[in-house]
């Protein structure tokens, strides 16, 4: 195990180094000059220079790389001009937010996915299975942020149950939450619901029946065991789309979470900002990662560690 | 933001087991030919979905009633207003600017269904290459190309798109790039799992013992038996698409005006959420053509699996 | 040997099963009748193909859609079972009757301890304190001979070997100590040796408890010292029924005849080649037109009646002996040496 996890941080700190040399060549290949931009329009050849000279721009490429690379394992991502703050501080702040809606999303996605797709799988044909079905295909055919629209219109706008956007209750992140988290939900329940009818057709099921154990049982206990390890599995590649979803739903209810900055990063091409919420969020997501692996490994212990 | 689609059940996936024995399914009856009634009713309704957008895509300069792009003077009330769906000329409609709805629809159709055929297919060939080669060369070659893909499939590629839509601009190239970027690794895998699966079959080493090499086998023997699977991919990985356009249009990151694009649309309306078509509908054209993309890949899977029964519990 | 006869405690009348296949539906069990009395070891053999699993897993309503099973009657320990109805089959699974798979670890979770699935199955049918029913899970496991068993409650499935698996599962078997046991194939995943402890072992529970057992085998040799009676299946079909000790040494129907000679045993001239029974089990959605067997049948000398007809099981030379064969008395009778119907 002590080999495993070192073998895993190893190649979550060499990804990082990968999405870190890209981020450095993204930011070197921005048209615009970044001293310009500091300086502005009216500023003179000598302060160019001089905030070039500060910037380390004049510096050759490597030596640039190097001291980025320097910088961002020291969690210095650099000064925001747009937000006048430190980037990392930023970070710090809205990172918790996007934390938040993520578990709520999660429990949104699985408080729906797993009974759904257990309930569907044990009356498979049936009139529930049929009508989640066609439910499920809507919901993974709809972009979560439209979904988050339409949630604002109606239990927002129409009916004001919820408010209409940030962060200034509790309430606030049941919306958001629902948007990020359903189709997942759908997705889970039909992957759950296929999963487990395959294994409702498996002889050791055969054997429980055989035994007179009951319905509720054989789905809760055995069961769900089962289907467990490949939702874990899938859970891996969830975090990153999550992650992507944050942007589009963060900025729908304008939750002030690591989404939301990204878009206002773009929006306003505040480039440090940009990557190092790339960068933050990669570290987020591959760890998460390992977390999920490691209760997979916990749950059942057959599991081979690759 | 949906999820990427998933083609069956998860064995495939490295480090997954099979915690019981395989399950004792009953016979299920085959499709044999691929007669529209062996495949039920769900992928032929995706395929009319489908094609009534196709069409729209490719005749909406014949087809639309109006200019996608003029602001028509009668297209918003008297006092400055959008036109709600239902008033004619304008059957759906008009937005802030005045121009009509079910046009810009049927324009926005283009974007949709270029990026349902251009990127996928892209993507679907760098899956293809790069799983294929892993499977079936092995050596360190899989197992770099294995952890590369697996990586690359964890990250918020989102993100990283989008940063390079910043930088770079959201030229079309770029778009597309995009596209593929956060699409290709999960076909990937399941191109490696199948060419494992392929290489252990009696043809393939036959074809070795004739002393085919490795390119060619890949090429002439196990390419053509993923066929299926990849086709089905395709579909489902057609909706994906055109949700990510989407969402990058939300952003204001997709394709550009003047070409009206639903995901852009969506924009417009998300600020005026009291004339509430203005994102309805885009949102509905979306959900229709994705389901149809969906009915269709999925019909498909139904017909090339054994059907699982109901179990008595 | 037959015990006791009071009410049998399994009647089955009329039994079929049909499964949907690429050109119509294929019967896969065809009229089968069985009655089983209490503490009777029965046995049902045949080829694999021979619907004898299916009629098996039918009893117990295991049969799951797509396909049918229909019956005139399945009476088990007094209770009624309608193949349509479910819920007739969840008051007797575990506590009536209770099955054994061909494949223990198949039947075993990997996850749980088998003290755990021994406590879980008990609990299902009584409502027993966790240590109550602890102590019951290793009176189990003596009783199927597991040494050790008070540290061995602990252990997981993949700690024994497949013979003590198998063990496991027979005690799991046992937990609400049901008047009828099914095996399916018990003995076919187990090596010769283990597979002998594993019949002495279920014929001493059967006559301790006064359980009776049906058990279903591809291997004759179940047959000597364990069952009493017997049932020959053949596509679908009992061909043969009666007491083991009137069937073994001279079988009524060809079939059984073949499959006996043909059975590997120590002779003492090793000269002759093991016979054979020509061609293949039929395919169930293609049987030949007639007695299913004629193809295959050195008794039936091209007669036309065997192409035509059907036979029917009936009463041939003894109360209780049943064969489906238009010329059972002539195997019978010794018209024919003790190695006809087999081909060289």
């Amino acid at each position: 195990m002590g080999r495993y996890l070192l073998r895993r941080l190893g190649a979550i700190l060499l990804t990082l180094l990968v999405v870190a040399t890209i981020t450095f060549t993204l930011t070197v290949l921005i048209p615009t000059d970044p001293a310009r931009t500091i300086v502005g329009p009216k500023g003179t050849p000598e302060q160019l220079a001089l905030v070039r000279q500060r910037l380390g721009l004049d510096d050759p490429l490597p030596m640039q790389y190097a001291r980025y690379l320097g910088d961002v394992t020291r969690f210095d991502f650099g000064y925001s001009y747009g937000y006048r703050q430190e980037v990392r501080d930023i970070l710090v702040d809205r990172l918790p937010y996007t934390a938040i809606l993520a578990a709520a999303a999660l429990l949104v996605q699985f408080g729906i996915g797993v009974p759904l797709g257990l309930l569907t799988a044990a009356r498979a044909d049936g009139v529930a299975d049929r009508l989640t079905l066609v439910w499920t295909m809507l919901t993974i055919s709809l972009p979560g942020f439209w979904i988050g629209l339409v949630l604002l219109y109606l239990f927002a706008f129409r009916l004001p149950f919820f408010p209409l956007g940030g962060a200034s209750e509790f309430r606030s992140v049941v919306l958001p939450a629902l948007a990020l988290g359903l189709p997942g939900a759908a997705w889970y329940s039909r992957l759950i619901r296929d999963t487990a009818l395959q294994n409702l057709h498996s002889e050791f099921v055969q054997a429980l029946r055989a035994r007179g154990i009951s319905a509720r049982t054989i789905l809760g206990k055995h069961v769900l065991r089962t289907t467990i390890s490949p939702v874990l599995t899938m859970m891996a590649i969830d975090f990153g789309v999550f992650l992507g979803g944050a942007v589009l739903v963060e900025s729908v209810f304008a939750w002030p979470g690591l989404g939301l900055t990204a878009y206002e990063a773009m929006q306003r091409a505040d480039i440090s900002l940009l990557m190092a919420t790339v960068l933050v969020g990669s570290l987020f997501v591959l760890v998460l990662n390992l977390l999920a692996d490691l209760a997979r490994i916990w749950i059942d212990p057959r599991v081979r560690l690759v | 933001m949906s999820v990427p689609a998933m083609l069956g059940a998860p064995d495939a996936l490295p480090g997954s087991t099979e915690l019981y024995s395989a399950p004792a399914a009953a016979p299920a009856a085959r499709p044999r030919r691929w007669t529209p009634r062996a495949l039920g009713a769900a992928p032929l309704l995706g395929t009319a979905i489908i094609a009534v957008f196709l069409v729209s895509a490719l005749f909406a300069p014949l087809l639309a009633p109006h200019d996608p792009n003029y602001q028509y003077f009668d297209g918003l009330s008297l006092t400055g207003e959008p036109l709600p769906p239902g008033s004619p000329p304008y059957l759906l409609g008009t937005d802030t600017l005045g121009r009509d709805m079910l046009s810009r629809l049927m324009y926005g159709a283009r974007v949709a269904v270029f990026v349902a055929v251009v990127p996928n297919a892209l993507a679907l060939f760098l899956a293809l290459v790069v799983g294929a080669i892993a499977g079936a060369y092995g050596g360190w070659l899989e197992t770099g190309l294995m952890r590369f893909t697996e990586t690359m499939m964890v990250l918020p590629t989102f993100l990283l798109a989008l940063a390079l839509l910043t930088v770079l601009g959201p030229g079309l190239g770029v778009v597309v790039g995009s596209l593929v970027l956060v699409s290709w690794t999960y076909p990937a895998r399941v191109v490696y799992g199948e060419t494992l699966r392929l290489r252990e079959t009696a043809f393939v080493e036959a074809a070795r013992a004739l002393g085919a090499g490795t390119p060619r086998i890949i090429v002439r023997h196990i390419v053509p038996q993923l066929g299926i699977i990849l086709l089905i991919y395709f579909t489902l990985n057609a909706a994906t698409m055109v949700l990510l356009e989407a969402g990058l249009g939300f952003l204001g990151f997709g394709v550009q005006p003047p070409t009206p694009s639903w995901g852009a649309m969506i924009n417009q309306g998300r600020d005026v959420l009291f004339w509430p078509w203005l994102m309805l509908e885009p949102g509905i054209c979306l959900a229709l053509l994705g389901t149809g993309f969906y009915l269709v890949g999925t019909g498909l899977q139904r017909a090339t699996g054994s059907r699982l029964y109901r179990v008595q519990l | 040997m037959s015990a006791s006869s009071n009410a049998p405690i399994l009647e089955v009348r009329g039994l079929s099963v049909r499964f949907p296949g690429a050109n119509g539906p294929v019967t896969v069990v065809d009229g089968v009748d069985l009655t089983v009395f209490p503490g009777q070891r029965f046995a049902i053999v045949g080829e694999s193909g021979s619907g004898k699993s299916v009629t098996l897993l039918s009893v117990l309503g295991l049969i799951d859609p797509p396909g049918e099973v229909r019956a005139d009657l399945i009476r088990l320990n007094g209770h009624d079972l309608d193949p349509n109805d479910n819920e007739t089959f969840k008051r007797v699974r575990g506590r009536d009757v209770a099955l054994v798979m061909q494949d223990p670890l198949a039947a075993l979770s990997p996850v749980f301890s088998i003290g755990d699935q021994l406590v879980e199955t008990i609990r299902a049918h009584r409502p027993a304190p966790r240590r109550a029913a602890l102590a019951e899970a290793i009176e189990l496991l003596q009783a199927v001979d597991i040494p050790d068993p008070h540290r061995r409650v602990r252990d997981y499935p993949h700690q024994f070997s497949g013979g003590m698996r198998q063990r496991v599962a027979i005690a799991l078997a046992l937990a609400c100590e049901p008047p009828l046991l099914l095996a399916d194939e018990p003995t076919t995943a187990l090596d010769v040796t283990i597979s002998a402890q594993m019949i002495d072992l279920m014929r001493r529970l059967s006559e301790e408890r006064g359980m009776a057992v049906v058990m279903v085998s591809h291997d004759l040799g179940v047959l000597a010292g364990f069952a009493g009676a017997m049932a020959v299946m053949y596509a679908g079909r009992v061909v043969e029924q009666g007491e083991v000790d009137r069937v073994y040494p001279n079988p009524a129907h060809p079939y059984t005849r073949a499959l006996l000679a043909s059975q590997p045993r120590i002779r003492e001239s090793q000269r002759e080649r093991l016979p054979v029974i020509p061609g293949q089990p039929p395919d169930p959605a293609r049987l030949p037109q007639g007695c299913s067997f004629h193809p295959r049948c050195s008794l039936s000398q091209g007669r036309e009646i065997c192409q035509q007809d059907a036979p029917h099981l009936r009463h041939v030379a003894a109360p209780a002996r049943w064969a489906a064969c238009h010329f059972a008395e002539e195997q019978l009778l010794g018209a024919t040496p003790a190695r006809a119907g087999v081909a060289r």
